[in-house]
C-alpha cells in the first residue's frame, strides 16, 4: 500500500512542473471578436489586419501571456460602414458569444461598434479609429489605444514649427471626420502660434477633382500648406498638386500608408517632397519589437495572402491591440467588471510604444509612436523627425 | 485664373458629355436609363489599365472600347430588351448589373486604388501660376474629338437616322422595316465605348478603382435633364455648362457642396422647366 | 377569406419568431422591417400613383435626424418622431409642387437630385447634424429587441392594412389609380391630378419618414452615409422585386432581401456574397416581372 502511495506521490511530484507549464488554456479560452473591413474599399488594409491579430492570438496562446485562457479570435467583417459594423456586433455578440470586442477601421463604424457594446455590455477596445472621445462619449465599456485625432494635430502643429519656417499657412482638408477635426483643430492651433491662415478650403469628400482648390494656392501665397485628406483621395491631391508644378512645401496629416502611397504616387510626391505623420513606418530606426513584428507579418502575408506587404500602422495597431486584451485578461479576468478595471490601469510597452490609458478610456500619447516622414524624389521614404 | 477655370471645366465636361451621351443614346432608343453606366466607365478604365503594357496608351483606349462594346451587348441583353414596356423593371435591372460589375472587378483586380500613369501624366505644361498636365489636355482633345465623330454619326449617317427614327416611335420605325433590336444593341455599344474612352482619357487624371464611376454617373444625369432625354447635341451642350459651373463654383462659392451645385442648378432648371430646357421631341400620347 | 387567414397566421409565426432566434437574427429582421416602411412609400407613389422617386432616402434621412437631434436637446422621443414625420411630410409638399409638374424619367432624376442635396445638407449642416462625424447615443433608451420587433411587426401590419384598404376598398385607392394609367382621362373626369400628386408626394414623404425616426430610435446612432443616393437605389430595388404595386410583396422583398444576404455570408467575408445578391435581383426581374407581390397574387388565384 505505502508503496504504491509514494509510486502516486512520486509520479504526482515528477508531474508538477508539467501540470505548471499546462497552465496555459487550463482557465479555458476567451472568444474575442475583432471587427475589421474585410470587403469594400478599404479591405486592402484589413486583410493583413486580420493576420497581424491572428499571429499576436498565436503568441498568446504560446507564451501564455493571458493568464491561463487561451484567446479565440472571431473574425467579422463590417466594412468600414456603421450598418453592417453594427450587425457584425450583433451577431459576434448574439450568436458567437465572444466576451470581447476589438475594431473598427473607420471611426463612423466604431461609433455603431461602440453603442453595441455598451448596451450589451461587451467591452470594446478600439484599435484604429482615431477620432476623439469615441471610448469617452459612448460609455464605460469602451477603450480606445489609437492615438485620438486632436493629439495627434498638437504633436503635428509643434512639429512644424519646429521643421517648416513658415508666417502664412493654407489649410486644405476633405469633409469627413478626419477632415473636419483636422481643420478645426489646426485653425485653432496656428491662430494661437500666430500664424496666418491665407486660405480654408473644405472639399466635398467624394470629389476627386483637386485642380480648383489648387489653383487657388499660388493666389493666396501661403508659405506652408497642411492637408488632411485621406487614402486614394489624397494620391489624387498629390498627383495633382505635382503635376500643377506647385512649389510650396506640402504636408499632409492622415497617413495614407507608406509605401503603398508610394508605390501610388511616389514619383510625385518625391517631386515635391511631401512631408507627412505617419504613426509607424519601416525603418533602421525602428525599434527591435517592432524589426520582428515586421519580419514576421510580412513572412506570414506572402505565405497566406501571396503578395508583398509593407507593414503599416494599422497591423501594429491591431497586433497591439490583441496583446492589449490579452495583458487585461491576465490581470483582471474575462469577466467584464474585473476586465475593464484591469485594462483602465494597464501599464505596457508593446509594438507601437508604451500604453497607457487616461480617465476618458482614451490612450494617452506621450508613450506612443509618432513621427514625421518625408518622400525621396526617389520614391524612398526617410524618417524626419 | 481664367485660363485654369476653363480648362478645368472643360476636362470636367469632357468627362461628364462622353457618360451623358451614352446614356442619352440609350434612353432614346430603349427609353430607359441605364444605371450601369458608372461601371462601363470603370470598366473601360480598368482595362485600357491592364492593356497599356502591351499596346501602348492608344491602342489600351482601343482595347478598352472593344471589350466594352462586349459589354454593352451584354448589357442590351440582360438588362434593357427583356423589359421594353415596363421601363422601372429595366431600369433596376441596369442597377443589378452595377452591383454584379463592381462585384466582378472587385474580383478581378483587388480594391486597392491604383495609379493609372501614362507618359502624358509627367509633363506639365504652365498655365499661368498653375500647370496643367499634357493628360488633361488629351482628354480634352480626345472627348472633343469623340463627341464631334458622334455627333456626326448622328446627323449625317444612316445608323444615325435609325437611331432618331427609333428614338421618336419605334414602332412606326419597326413597321418600316428598321431592326429596332439591332438598332437598341448598337446604342448600348456605342454608350458603352463612350463610357469606355471616358474611363481610358480621365482614369490617368486621378487613381482608379472599381467603385469609381458613379460620380461622373449622376452629374450625367444631370446633364441629360438639362440637354434633353435622346437629344445628343443638347446632351453635349448640357454637359458643357454643368462642367462649367463646376468648376467656377469650386473656386468662387464652395467646394464642399460641389455636387449639390450640379444637382441643385437641375432642380431648379426641372421647377421652372418641366420639360428640360429642350424638351423632348416625343410628343404625348394624347 | 382564407387568405386573410392565412396572412394573420402568417403574422402570428412572425411574431413567435424571437422565440426561436437570437437577438442577431432579430436584429436582422428589425432592420428589414424597417427598411419595409420605406418600401412602403414608395408602393404608394410609384405603385398605386405612378410617380417615380428616386430620392425616398432623402425623406428617411429627415425623419432619422429630426428625431436624433431633438431628443439630444432633450424632446421625448415620441414627438420628436412626430416632428420627424411631420417635417419629411413637408418636405414632401414642397417637393411635390414642382414634381407633380414632372414626367418619368424627368421626375426620377429629379427627385434623385433632391435626394442628394438632403444628403449633401446633412453632411454639411455640421453644427446641427455633426455631419461626418456622426450622431451618437440617442436616448431613446434600451428597449429589448424583442419588444422593437413586435412593435415593428404592429407597425408594419398596421400600413399594410391601410395600404390594402386603399388599394382595393377605398375612393382614394381607385383616384390614385386613374391618375396612374391616364393622367388626361383621370382630369377630364373632374380630378385635380396635381392635388393628387400633391397628397401622394406627401403621405408616401411621411411613411418614409417614419422609418427614419424609427431608426433612428432604435439604432440610436446615426451618419449621412445612411441616407445617400445607394440606399435609395435600395429602397427601390427592394420595391421593384416585391412588385412595384403590392405592399405586401414589398414586405417580403424586405425581408429577402436583407436576410439573404446575411445568409450569404457562409460564401464567404466576400464580394462573391455580393455578387449573388446582384444576381438574384437580376432572375427575380426576368422571371418574376410582376414580382414575390405577383407571385402572391397568383397563389390567392
Amino acid at each position: 500500500m505505502k508503496s504504491h502511495l509514494a509510486a502516486i506521490a512520486g509520479a504526482l511530484l515528477l508531474a508538477a512542473p508539467s501540470i505548471a507549464f499546462a497552465q496555459a488554456g487550463s482557465k479555458g479560452s476567451v472568444k474575442v471578436g475583432v471587427l475589421l473591413p474585410l470587403t469594400g474599399n478599404t479591405a486592402w488594409a484589413g486583410k493583413t489586419n486580420r493576420i497581424a491579430a491572428a499571429i499576436a492570438a498565436e503568441e498568446v496562446n504560446a507564451q501564455d501571456l493571458a493568464g491561463g485562457y487561451k484567446i479565440e479570435l472571431v473574425v467579422g467583417d463590417s466594412q468600414c460602414e456603421p450598418r453592417a459594423a453594427h450587425d457584425q456586433a450583433e451577431r459576434l455578440i448574439s450568436q458567437e458569444k465572444v466576451q470581447l470586442l476589438i475594431g473598427e477601421w473607420c471611426s463612423s463604424a466604431s461609433v455603431a461598434v461602440a453603442q453595441v457594446a455598451n448596451d450589451e455590455k461587451v467591452p470594446l477596445l478600439i484599435n484604429i479609429s482615431t477620432a476623439d472621445q469615441i471610448a469617452g462619449d459612448s460609455g464605460p465599456y469602451a477603450f480606445q489605444s489609437s492615438m485620438q485625432n486632436r493629439y495627434s494635430q498638437e504633436r503635428e502643429a509643434a512639429l512644424l514649427q519646429k521643421d517648416f519656417k513658415f508666417e502664412s499657412v493654407a489649410i486644405i482638408v476633405e469633409n469627413n471626420d478626419f477632415g473636419l477635426t483636422f481643420r478645426k483643430n489646426m485653425v485653432a492651433l496656428m491662430q494661437k502660434a500666430g500664424k496666418k491662415v491665407v486660405l480654408d478650403v473644405t472639399q466635398d469628400r467624394n470629389d476627386t477633382n483637386w485642380y480648383a482648390t489648387i489653383t487657388r494656392i499660388p493666389a493666396s501665397k501661403p508659405d506652408l500648406v497642411i492637408v488632411s485628406i485621406s487614402a486614394v483621395q489624397a494620391a489624387n491631391f498629390v498627383k495633382q498638386y505635382a503635376e500643377a508644378g506647385i512649389t510650396t512645401p506640402l504636408f499632409s496629416d492622415y497617413p495614407p500608408p507608406p509605401r503603398i502611397f508610394e508605390r501610388q504616387v511616389g514619383a510625385q510626391a518625391g517631386k515635391i517632397g511631401l512631408v507627412r505623420a505617419a504613426f509607424f513606418v519601416k525603418s533602421d530606426t525602428n525599434t527591435p519589437a517592432q524589426k520582428e513584428f515586421v519580419a514576421k507579418l510580412e513572412g506570414r502575408v506572402q505565405k497566406e495572402l501571396n503578395e508583398a506587404h509593407d507593414v503599416t500602422y494599422w497591423d501594429v495597431a491591431t497586433y497591439d491591440a490583441v496583446r492589449l486584451v490579452a495583458d487585461a485578461i491576465k490581470r483582471g479576468g474575462p469577466q467584464a467588471a474585473g476586465y475593464l478595471k484591469a485594462m483602465a490601469v494597464t501599464k505596457i510597452d508593446l509594438v507601437l510604444g508604451h500604453y497607457e490609458f487616461d480617465e476618458q478610456r482614451g490612450s494617452r500619447p506621450e508613450g506612443l509612436n509618432f513621427v514625421f516622414i518625408r518622400t525621396k524624389p526617389d520614391g524612398s521614404i526617410e524618417v524626419v523627425e | 485664373m481664367f485660363g485654369q477655370i476653363l480648362i478645368n471645366g472643360l476636362v470636367l465636361s469632357g468627362g461628364y458629355a462622353l457618360v451623358a451621351v451614352g446614356l442619352t443614346l440609350t434612353f432614346g432608343v430603349m427609353r430607359m436609363v441605364n444605371f450601369a453606366e458608372g461601371q462601363s466607365v470603370m470598366i473601360g478604365a480598368f482595362i485600357a489599365y491592364t492593356t497599356v503594357p502591351y499596346f501602348g496608351y492608344v491602342g489600351a483606349i482601343a482595347a478598352a472600347m472593344a471589350v466594352n462594346a462586349v459589354l454593352g451587348v451584354i448589357l442590351e441583353r440582360t438588362a434593357f430588351r427583356p423589359f421594353r414596356g415596363v421601363e422601372l423593371n429595366g431600369l433596376i435591372a441596369s442597377m443589378g448589373m452595377s452591383i454584379v460589375l463592381v462585384n466582378v472587378a472587385e474580383l478581378v483586380w483587388g480594391t486597392t486604388p491604383r495609379p493609372f500613369e501614362t507618359i502624358y501624366n509627367e509633363t506639365s505644361v504652365n498655365f499661368g501660376t498653375v500647370g496643367i498636365s499634357v493628360q488633361r489636355l488629351i482628354c480634352v482633345a480626345a472627348s472633343a474629338a469623340i463627341l464631334l465623330g458622334l455627333w456626326w454619326l448622328v446627323q449625317y449617317t444612316s445608323l444615325g437616322r435609325k437611331f432618331r427614327a427609333v428614338s421618336e416611335d419605334h414602332e412606326t420605325a419597326s413597321a418600316m422595316g428598321i431592326d429596332v433590336n439591332q438598332v437598341s444593341r448598337l446604342a448600348l455599344v456605342i454608350g458603352s465605348m463612350m463610357a469606355a474612352s471616358a474611363g481610358a482619357l480621365s482614369g490617368p487624371v486621378n487613381m482608379i478603382a472599381p467603385d469609381m464611376g458613379r460620380t461622373e454617373m449622376l452629374n450625367a444625369f444631370a446633364a441629360i435633364i438639362l440637354g434633353g432625354f435622346g437629344n445628343v447635341n443638347g446632351t453635349i451642350l448640357g454637359a458643357l455648362l454643368i462642367g462649367m459651373i463646376q468648376s467656377i463654383g469650386a473656386v468662387y462659392i464652395s467646394n464642399a457642396y460641389s455636387s449639390s451645385i450640379s444637382f441643385g442648378l437641375l432642380v431648379l432648371t426641372l421647377v421652372f422647366f418641366p420639360r428640360g430646357l429642350v424638351p423632348e421631341r416625343v410628343d404625348e400620347n394624347v | 377569406m382564407s387568405s386573410r387567414i392565412l396572412l394573420i397566421a402568417a403574422f402570428a409565426v412572425l411574431a413567435a419568431l424571437p422565440l426561436i432566434f437570437g437577438t442577431f437574427w432579430i436584429n436582422m429582421v428589425i432592420n428589414a422591417l424597417i427598411f419595409s416602411l420605406a418600401v412602403f412609400s414608395i408602393n404608394l407613389l410609384t405603385g398605386f400613383t405612378g410617380l417615380l422617386s428616386f430620392g425616398q432616402a432623402g425623406f428617411v434621412g429627415i425623419g432619422a435626424y429630426t428625431l436624433g437631434v431633438l431628443t439630444k436637446q432633450g424632446t421625448p422621443p415620441l414627438f420628436a418622431g412626430l416632428y420627424g414625420v411631420l417635417l419629411a411630410m413637408l418636405c414632401g409638399f414642397l417637393l411635390g409642387l414642382p414634381a407633380a409638374r414632372l414626367k418619368g424619367h424627368y421626375l426620377a432624376i429629379g427627385t434623385l437630385g433632391f435626394g442628394i442635396l438632403i444628403y449633401q445638407l446633412l453632411t454639411n449642416s455640421v453644427d446641427i447634424t455633426r455631419g461626418p462625424m456622426g450622431l451618437i447615443g440617442i436616448p431613446t433608451g434600451v428597449i429589448d429587441k424583442q419588444t422593437w420587433y413586435l412593435v415593428m411587426l404592429a407597425v408594419c401590419l398596421t400600413l399594410l392594412a391601410a395600404l390594402a384598404y386603399i388599394d382595393r376598398y377605398s375612393a382614394l385607392g381607385v383616384i390614385l389609380k386613374m391618375v396612374r394609367h391616364d393622367e388626361i382621362a383621370a382630369q377630364a373626369s373632374g380630378i385635380n391630378v396635381f392635388a393628387v400628386k400633391l397628397i401622394a408626394f406627401t403621405v408616401s414623404a411621411g411613411f418614409a419618414g417614419l422609418s427614419g425616426a424609427l431608426f433612428a430610435a432604435y439604432a440610436r446612432f446615426l451618419t449621412p452615409d445612411l441616407f445617400n443616393e445607394q440606399e435609395s437605389f435600395r429602397y427601390m430595388m427592394m420595391a421593384v422585386v416585391g412588385g412595384i404595386g403590392s405592399p405586401l410583396g414589398g414586405f417580403v422583398a424586405s425581408l429577402v432581401l436583407t436576410i439573404i444576404p446575411e445568409g450569404l455570408r457562409a460564401l464567404g467575408e466576400d464580394n462573391y456574397r455580393l455578387l449573388v445578391y446582384g444576381t438574384m435581383v437580376l432572375f427575380v426581374l426576368w422571371f418574376l416581372p410582376a414580382g414575390i407581390g405577383g407571385l402572391i397574387e397568383r397563389q390567392r388565384r
